[in-house]
């Protein structure tokens, strides 16, 4: 429902190589929302790849590292507790960047009834650039209150019960996830920014 | 309390004006700590230590093993299956949606996966065969939500958590009740079709033939169909955890995907792979943002105030049990499943407690009413969604939608809530 203007199925689509949707291709719109920013995308193709492995490894290593503290508890009858401590681990890497890469995909889950109230392009436009504005404000503050949090726990030295682990290993996630999600955010409103524009000097 | 109620306004707002429901609610919190004076920094640590739960790794190994089976191809050896039964009878096509939407519930538990997977084969096939088109899409949107009634369901893992009951008894709380309704739909799909002149059905079989296709098409199917006997019965004698059981059913998938059935390569195991993280990652998120305005909610007591206007209405248990009723179908046409369970184990616990409700009907009451506000407009993600993958306009398929939805989805909602065996009996066989 939401996919039909900038907000399209991922961010190839919105500002890649494809066209901004519904405005046809070819038009100065794509040509200003695109322009002057292939290196930029090329090195995020870079990042979004590095994302898809981490969530990959870290969720398959969580399914059979869960499977193998079943196999242990029943079948050797001596479980693992850093299992218990590792599959918390691995899901929290996989939960982080799993939000950062739905928001590179702009796939959050989302309901409203903006597409079905607004019709005009522009004004569906500036309203969806007003709500990622906001999100990025608040993204921004939680990213500062997730940083604190680290620090916090840094500066304590805290490790884990049975592995011994920095406590920072899992705290880095929500860090990463968190900053990754600002990223993402201000580059959504820079191309919702240039498209709006592009939209206005196409009407004239 | 004043500030509560203009923080869940900007997020009303925010939720209509499209803006993911995560943020929204990570909005309404900073707002609600600005306004309030309430220092909700720590709140992040908070939200992040409830995400991190071991409990609530369930959610990624059965939203993995699910869209991994789906890869493998199962949903057509599911349909088939089915279809061997009912197929060849006038409505049949529509029955085999309905049953096979609940079957491939009990393996991925996902509404949306059930759309994309049973959907796309399903409704050109009824249109095909000359089924009205809004009938077809209205039916794979209503049927959807089985997948959400019928264990392993992510809602009630959630809710189950955040009211600290056990999971297993919330998984079969909606079980029921999720059964019953498949059969309600079957019947009403039966019934709206009966003067239909348009659909071809196929010629009906000789019985010994019937049964030589059900043995075929049974034993393509025998390996998806053990599936969630294998998951439901570890869970329910007691040898796994549900977060264990999720963990065998991802071995058993990665064993029948890639040995057994052998399609499933490894391009779409890691498609597959990465698409189960990013829905982990997209529930997730709300459940972050949702834990830190919770924590600001509980701390202000909210959900107490909320429960005491409650009962200034009124202390009648109908009235109140009917009031939570219109709360949960309002917050469901608004928000996700998910969201709403948790919002419902925060805000209206209280007031069942009160009021003597069992925890656990309270999960069935809960679980049974978002379903149908996920498909109630004006927000209705999974009717859009059906929508989208049969490429049908919304007048063609709203009018078919809502007689589902009043003929069989609100009166099970009326049943759950005021008979409450419906959904205990199946939990109290755990005691």
């Amino acid at each position: 429902m939401t996919k039909e203007l900038l907000h399209t199925d991922s961010l190839d689509d919105v500002v890649g190589a494809e066209a901004v949707r519904p405005v046809p291709q070819g038009t100065k719109v794509v040509a200003a929302v695109h322009g002057g920013l292939g290196p930029l995308f090329a090195a995020e193709r870079g990042l979004a790849l590095a994302m898809r492995v981490t969530m990959f490894v870290a969720m398959i290593a969580l399914g059979l590292l869960m499977a193998a503290q079943v196999f242990m508890r029943y079948a050797i009858s001596s479980p693992f507790l850093g299992i218990e401590e590792l599959a918390p681990l691995l899901a929290v890497w996989v939960y982080f960047i799993g939000m950062a890469y739905c928001s590179r995909e702009r796939d959050h889950i989302e309901g409203g009834m903006l597409t079905l109230v607004v019709k005009n392009p522009r004004t569906l436009m500036a309203v969806r650039l007003f709500g990622s504005v906001v999100v990025l404000i608040a993204v921004v503050i939680f990213f500062w209150f997730a940083w604190n949090f680290m620090a916090f726990n840094y500066s304590l030295g805290r490790k884990s019960t049975y592995m011994r682990l920095p406590k920072v290993l899992w705290d880095m996630s929500m860090i990463i996830g968190l900053g990754l999600m600002v990223f993402y955010g201000a580059l959504q409103i820079l191309a919702e920014i240039r498209g709006l524009i592009a939209l206005k000097g196409d009407e004239k | 309390m004043i500030f509560f109620l203009l923080a869940i306004t900007i997020v009303i707002f925010l939720l209509l004006i499209e803006v993911p429901v995560g943020f929204a609610f990570g909005i309404g919190a900073l707002v609600y700590g600005y306004t309030s004076g309430t220092n909700i920094s720590f709140h992040a640590g908070f939200g992040y230590t409830q995400v991190s739960a071991f409990s609530l790794l369930a959610i990624p190994l059965f939203i993995l093993s699910g869209t991994l089976m789906g890869a493998s191809g199962i949903s057509d050896r599911l349909l088939n299956f089915v279809n061997s039964f009912v197929g060849r009878t006038k409505g049949g096509l529509g029955a085999v949606t309905v049953i096979t939407c609940a079957l491939f519930g009990a393996i991925s538990g996902s509404a949306s996966a059930a759309i994309a997977a049973i959907g796309k084969i399903m409704v050109p096939r009824m249109i095909k065969e000359g089924y009205p088109p809004g009938h077809a899409t209205a039916l794979i949107a209503v049927s959807s939500v089985l997948a959400l009634m019928i264990p392993p369901s992510i809602p009630m893992i959630v809710f189950a958590i955040a009211i600290r009951e056990s999971v297993a008894k919330a998984f079969l709380a909606t079980m029921g009740p999720g059964i019953m309704l498949a059969i309600i739909y079957c019947g009403l799909n039966f019934f709206f079709l009966r003067k239909t002149t348009t659909i071809q059905v196929q010629p009906k079989l000789p019985m010994p033939e019937t049964i030589r296709q059900i043995a075929i098409t049974g034993k393509q199917a025998t390996l998806a169909i053990i599936m969630p006997i294998i998951v439901l019965g570890g869970i329910y004698t007691g040898i796994a955890t549900p977060t264990e059981a999720g963990a065998v059913a991802l071995v058993y998938t990665l064993v029948v995907g890639i040995l057994i059935y052998r399609t499933l390569k490894f391009g779409p195991l890691f498609d597959s792979t990465v698409e189960a993280a990013r829905l982990t990652g997209a529930i997730i998120m709300v459940l972050f943002f949702l834990f830190v305005m919770s924590r600001g909610m509980v701390l202000a007591k909210v959900p107490t105030h909320f429960a005491d206007l409650l009962l200034s209405i009124s202390d009648n248990r109908i009235v109140i049990l009917l009031l939570i009723n219109v709360l949960l179908l309002l917050m469901g046409m608004i928000i996700d499943d998910v969201s709403g369970s948790i919002l419902a184990a925060i805000i209206l616990l209280p007031v069942t407690q009160k009021i003597g409700l069992d925890p656990i009907h309270f999960a069935a009451i809960v679980g049974t009413n978002l379903g149908l506000g996920n498909i109630s407009p004006p927000c209705a993600p999974l009717l859009y969604m059906a929508g989208g993958v049969t490429r049908q306009p919304l007048s063609e398929y709203i009018g078919p939608t809502m007689k589902f939805l009043v003929l069989g989805h609100l009166p099970m909602v009326f049943l759950v809530t005021f008979i409450p065996e419906l959904s205990l009996f199946l939990p109290g066989l755990l005691d």
